[in-house]
């Protein structure tokens, strides 16, 4: 394929000279002029006036000098400079190079390609097209065991090198800790203790298996990593700017999201489904509702109301541009967008296949999409028996407020006050007139949404002409570009045999199907995706970027080899998460060993399992858990954690509501672009218009304020106590013994018991309460 | 090995990793851990160890005029204006110019509302409606050539901030607190005073640190009612009680470290909990206003009307700064919304620009005073900024002069103050009619570049790895305007 590659360019780009020697300058000579001259010497930018991506700028020379004297080629300028070790400069080439050179020039200096394209090999400045994660995928055999526990292939790969650096695998660890640390990876929430004790309990050899395989049945498992797409993917239900209007039906696609992740839908089908699903899938409501991938990111209304054509052009190129870097860094791990203004700097990326990207999306529009022609009868019965029951909820809150709106009249009535509406609120506690109220009033809101078969996502429009845009700029356009690939990737071909107006469903079908067949970056950066969310970091660090400006995989065969094994196992995500969990390597203990830091501080290598700190939605769902508030319902439209009004843009006032419909699982928090939760904020909830391929982990004293002080904080805390007294009654000991063993997975010491018995007098079991759910153990996971 | 040794050489790797485009994570939180450990140091470090270039700034306040305020009403003086009101742009000009407004609405010229004088020893050119500011024209450097490239408030705000047009980016305020880090223990480094009558257009989108670190994030204070959510102890917990809470805590957290072994992290989280604590100390000390004398209070305008609000801000700024703030962001102006709030004088430019102007002239002037009374304007940048100015001529029927000015992004006027800025000075020039730059033009990448160099930041070399990118506040251009620093 590659070679077809290059010798289509060939064809191409000509004028060329072949000589006999053509092809000893192309396989040897032409590298080294890519590595180590072309970036300061080619058409675009030839300091000392050379050129050397050229014959013809190589005969003409440069304003110093010919480069080649073929009188007496040893004479050649070129040859003088680089021998002197003048040039390149303070990066002399190697002996080998030289006598390279040299070969050249004494043999005449026979040029092969022109001009060179400058792409087609890796330099100290950027990638070629022989960049490693461009590649075809290797399918190496794991290195044959030596010392230490092996489980699967993946132990055989990680403990290859880690013995390689004389350091050693870590005991494993605990069991107690190892059931906390599976279920917050898979579920996003802990054990109970009941989970705790019945594994610890079950003396079977497989127990671990089982409980790994039930977790990834576990319906908890879809939130938990839907989450982690949501953040990839920018995912928000508003549409930031100015006007950052509400989209209170995105939820649908974020319970798409959750529903394949707990049915393991393969990889590239939901790839495909997300990029195309409308069109490929069109006849079936989650084939729409999957688009609202397309749909996630901000949308400039007030941008494209404006009333200069030239300024909405400006708008709709900036929308595309976010479009194509969330889709070429969330499916490929590639920053195609930088390639907007001009050939990608690091890459080997063209401007014009930047604009073959956005001409694949140039039906893409936002927009509101109805379903309820495709709505089979099952679903429609299932919408509405949930309205039905969000109906009955609300009327039951409604009833509760009237009751209580009835006691204080009649109790206002016998203290001969005033009864009207305006005494009757200053007289009911907060309580009621603000949390009640907002959540009657909200029980109604869910109710409607999911009476509402409408998805926020694609609405394609007809699409425009796309033009290689000179410097990025709208109103100076190039050559017309079809939708198409980018060639150095070793996928399908990245021309897609389109015409300049193939309809959209063609485009962008195809364009689904070159991200997702055969394409190595495709399986390579998810399940970098999947080992970053199990080990805190990726065997490639950057998992949004597998280019130049990237890092390099920390272990290369292995990576390949789970990316294979993805393949060749349908794309299923939990095979590759069954593997990981049951691995040795993830089983390890976390403990650090001074010794073993000396040599690898960042575990790059994996020696221990690497402690995590729970993130922001892990700690508010654990909180929420303990104290026994959880609402574990799945599915459903998000709950408003704000009040909002519209006065031409629309406002969000966010803050901390009361109730059970507020207390669910925190992906299905309504996620406002201007509205964000102080409380997630402080634990590096990252920006919704932001991609986070992976999340900042800060240590801040605003941190430990808000779950010191917070009222969710506290009010988990009396919650917390609320519960442990009820079920232990009047035993002090049973009840923090019981507080320990569910927030820590251990039991209490004899130490800690007298402490906290003391603190108990003096700051109640709240207080207790309060210091276990800011402590280090509660809040790692390790 | 030592501990510090320890943190020492992670601190090395960080930087290391930074530079290799290795991720930041864990190691953000070591950052923290470098000034806890070591027990003297009242700092917390930045990204950068020493600054790029010595220099005397080294904290900014920036006010932001959100909606977009009149230039040709205020800093920019255009003498033959008063003989073209009235005229069409054309004729104002001089050629064929077909302007692309928002609105799309171009009615005739229109003259300022407010007489210009010259003021101070610089004879600088400012409006009747900036009387106070007047009198300090020489502390101020006007820039008249600004440029936007866009028309639309959201992304011009967002490129006034952060140098982009999209949402996700992080603002200069953390970028300054990223790469500088922070003076104060005991404080955020970047500190916002959203205006009190609403948040601007997108909220807390506008403190962002986007795709730097949390810490990095614009902390919102007010100068009125709770200056710092949750930092005063939840009603209903005594001292008694949070001590003792603390204790438990404190001894669990050790217990951990025997169990798990030590861990700069862990001990890093034991240690914010004690920076909270000192927090909340040192906070309500700093915001209580009433220590400041009489005096003082009048000069700001605290009491004052319609001034008071923002003159409280302005004071507390100053209280900070003291206290070692690095970054503090005043909103002059909220969201778009009815009755505006904020200088977008789409319906009668003179009557909102007249409001919103005597809400913040006085305070502003008080703080500019004040800072350099108490010899503290010399180490501190003043930033006066919108996101991009009005049209010169009525937003209204084309033969008609309407009292409304549209957006106009061609040509604005900003001013800064302070640190290294000369003074009673003018940059740059916009056409006769004051629409568009024509000389010394300004790109907001131009202006940022300037101010990092003010603070002793090369521009190009404050950069954060992102998605593929080592991402910078200036994008991928960026003129430092050398002319106006002393």
């Amino acid at each position: 394929m590659r070679k077809f590659a290059v010798l289509f360019l060939y064809l191409l780009t000509g004028p060329y000279i072949v000589s006999a020697s053509d092809e000893f300058f192309d396989a040897q000579v032409a590298p080294i002029l890519v590595k180590h001259c072309i970036e300061c010497h080619n058409a675009n930018d030839f300091k000392g006036k050379l050129n050397l991506q050229s014959v013809a700028g190589f005969l003409k020379g440069g304003e110093l000098s010919p480069a080649f004297n073929k009188d007496i080629p040893l004479e050649s300028f070129l040859l003088e400079r680089v021998l002197s070790d003048e040039m390149p400069p303070e990066h002399p080439l190697s002996t080998a190079e030289k006598e390279t050179l040299t070969t050249w020039i004494k043999g005449g200096a026979n040029w092969g390609t022109t001009p060179i394209n400058i792409f087609q090999y890796s330099s100290p400045d950027r990638a070629g097209y022989d960049w490693w994660s461009l590649n075809p995928l290797q399918h190496p055999q794991p290195p044959a065991a030596t010392a230490g526990r092996v489980s699967n292939a993946i132990d055989l790969f990680v403990l290859n090198q880690v013995h390689q650096a004389n350091l050693t695998q870590a005991p494993r660890a605990e069991r107690a800790l190892l059931i906390r640390r599976a279920f917050i990876d898979l579920t996003g929430i802990p054990p109970s203790s009941e989970q705790v004790s019945t594994f610890l309990n079950n003396d079977a050899p497989d127990s671990y298996e089982q409980l790994i395989d039930q977790l990834l049945a576990n319906p908890h498992y879809g939130e938990r990593w839907a989450r982690h797409w949501l953040d990839v993917i920018r995912f928000g239900e508003s549409q930031g700017f100015e006007r950052d209007k509400l989209r209170p039906h995105s939820w649908r696609f974020r319970d798409w999201v959750i529903d394949a992740f707990n049915q393991d839908l393969s990889y590239n089908e939901f790839a495909r489904l997300q990029l195309a699903g409308d069109l490929i899938a069109g006849d079936t409501t989650s084939g729409r509702i999957a688009t609202g991938f397309l749909g996630a990111g901000t949308w400039d209304e007030v941008g494209f109301s404006q009333r200069s054509p030239v300024f909405k052009r400006v708008v709709r190129q900036d929308q595309l541009e976010d479009l194509t870097a969330a889709i070429s860094q969330s499916f490929l791990g590639l920053t195609v967008n930088c390639a907007r203004c001009h050939d990608h700097k690091f890459d080997p990326i063209t401007q014009k296949e930047y604009y073959q990207f956005t001409a694949a999306m140039a039906s893409v529009y936002h927009g509101q999409m109805f379903f309820t022609d495709q709505i089979s009868d099952s679903e429609r019965a299932e919408n509405n028996r949930q309205k039905e029951v969000y109906m009955h909820r609300h009327r039951i809150a409604q009833d509760r407020i009237a009751k209580v709106k009835d006691e204080y009249r009649t109790r206002l009535a016998a203290e001969g006050k005033p009864t009207d509406d305006d005494a009757l609120n200053a007289a009911l506690p907060d309580i009621v007139t603000k949390h009640w109220e907002f959540e009657a009033k909200q029980l109604l809101d869910l109710a409607n949404r999911w009476g509402d078969f409408s998805v926020y996502a694609i609405g394609p429009k007809k699409p425009d002409e796309t033009f290689v845009l000179i410097r990025g700029n709208p109103e100076q356009r190039g050559e017309a570009v079809k939708a198409g690939g980018i060639a150095s990737v070793a996928a399908g071909s990245a021309d897609f045999q389109l015409e300049n107006n193939a309809p959209d469903h063609i485009r962008r079908a195809r364009f689904a199907d070159w991200i997702t067949v055969n394409n190595p970056l495709f399986a390579r950066t998810i399940v970098n995706r999947i080992w970053h969310y199990h080990f805190g970091t990726g065997i490639v660090d950057t998992p949004n970027d597998f280019g130049f400006n990237g890092g390099q995989p920390s272990h290369p065969e292995l990576l390949d080899w789970l990316a294979s094994e993805l393949v060749t196992n349908n794309y299923s995500l939990k095979h590759i998460q069954r593997l990981i969990l049951t691995s040795e390597t993830y089983r390890q203990s976390s403990r650090g060993r001074p010794a073993a830091e000396n040599i690898d501080a960042d575990n790059r290598l994996l020696w221990r399992y690497p402690p995590k700190r729970m993130s922001a939605e892990t700690l508010r769902d654990s909180v929420l858990m303990l104290s026994g508030q959880l609402n574990t319902e799945i599915h459903g439209p998000g709950y408003y954690d704000f009040t909002t009004f519209v006065a031409n843009s629309q406002f969000y006032d966010v803050f901390d509501p009361i109730g059970e419909t507020f207390n669910r699982r925190t992906i299905y928090r309504t996620v406002i672009r201007s509205g964000r939760s102080r409380f997630l904020d402080v634990f590096d909830c990252p920006d919704p218009s932001a991609k986070a391929p992976r999340r900042a982990t800060t240590t801040t004293p605003l941190q430990s304020l808000s779950l010191m002080n917070y009222s969710f904080s506290i009010r988990a805390a009396e919650h917390y106590a609320t519960k442990l007294k009820l079920r232990y009654p009047d035993n002090t000991t049973a009840q923090l013994k019981h507080l320990f063993k569910e927030a820590f997975c251990r039991e209490i010491t004899v130490d800690e018991l007298t402490l906290a018995t003391e603190v108990y007098h003096d700051a109640g079991l709240v207080g207790v309460c309060r210091a276990v759910i800011n402590t280090n153990e509660f809040i790692y996971i390790r | 090995m030592s501990f510090t040794q320890s943190a020492f050489r992670n601190r090395r790797d960080f930087l290391k990793s930074i530079q290799y485009g290795l991720g930041a994570t864990a190691a953000t939180a070591l950052m923290l851990d470098d000034h806890i450990l070591a027990n003297d140091a009242q700092t917390r470090p930045g990204i950068l160890s020493t600054t790029h270039h010595n220099a005397k700034a080294k904290r900014v306040i920036q006010i932001v005029l959100t909606g977009g305020f009149s230039q040709v009403d205020s800093f920019d003086y255009k003498p033959e204006l008063p003989r073209l009101h009235g005229k069409t742009l054309n004729e104002g000009l001089g050629r064929e110019e077909k302007p692309d407004v928002f609105f799309g609405k171009v009615g005739r010229i229109r003259q300022s509302d407010f007489k210009f004088s010259q003021h101070g020893d610089s004879g600088l050119w400012i409006s009747a409606l900036f009387p106070y500011l007047a009198t300090v024209a020489d502390e101020l450097t006007i820039i008249n050539s600004m440029f936007a490239e866009t028309s639309n408030h959201t992304p011009a705000t967002f490129q006034e901030s952060t140098g982009f047009r999209l949402n996700g980016f992080p603002v200069i305020g953390s970028w300054a607190s990223y790469g500088l880090g922070s003076e104060t223990r005991d404080l955020p480094s970047y500190v916002v005073f959203p205006d009190t009558r609403s948040l601007p257009a997108g909220g807390s989108i506008n403190w962002t640190n986007g795709f730097l670190p949390a810490q990095h994030q614009g902390v919102v204070m007010r100068s009125s009612g709770v200056a710092i959510d949750d930092l005063a102890l939840p009603p209903g917990i005594s001292k008694l009680q949070e001590s003792s809470t603390r204790k438990l805590l404190n001894r669990l957290n050790e217990n951990l470290n025997v169990r798990q072994g030590e861990d700069n992290e862990l001990t890093a989280r034991v240690k914010s909990y004690e920076l909270a604590a000192r927090m909340q100390r040192v906070v309500p000390e700093i915001t209580d206003l009433e220590r400041e004398t009489k005096a003082t209070h009048e000069l700001y305008g605290v009491g004052n009307g319609d001034a008071n609000d923002f003159a409280r801000s302005c004071l507390l700024t100053r209280r900070l700064l003291e206290n070692g703030v690095r970054f503090v962001q005043l909103f002059s102006g909220g969201a778009f919304q009815s009755p505006r709030v904020n200088w977008d004088g789409h319906e009668d430019c003179k009557k909102n620009h007249l409001r919103e102007a005597g809400r913040i002239d006085q305070p502003i002037t008080g703080l500019i005073k004040d800072l350099r009374q108490r010899g503290m304007l010399d180490d501190t940048v003043i930033l006066f900024t919108s996101e991009f100015g009005r049209t010169p001529f009525a937003e209204s029927a084309a033969d008609t002069v309407g009292p409304g000015r549209d957006h106009n992004q061609n040509g604005f006027s900003v001013w800064v103050a302070g640190g290294a800025f000369k003074g009673g000075a003018t940059y740059g020039r916009t056409d006769p009619v004051g629409y568009a730059a024509v000389d010394n033009r300004v790109h907001w990448n131009d202006f940022h570049a300037t101010i990092l160099y003010a603070l002793g930041i090369d521009h190009k070399r404050l950069t954060y790895y992102h998605n593929g990118i080592q991402r910078r506040l200036t994008n991928v251009s960026g003129q430092v305007i050398k002319d106006i620093l002393s």
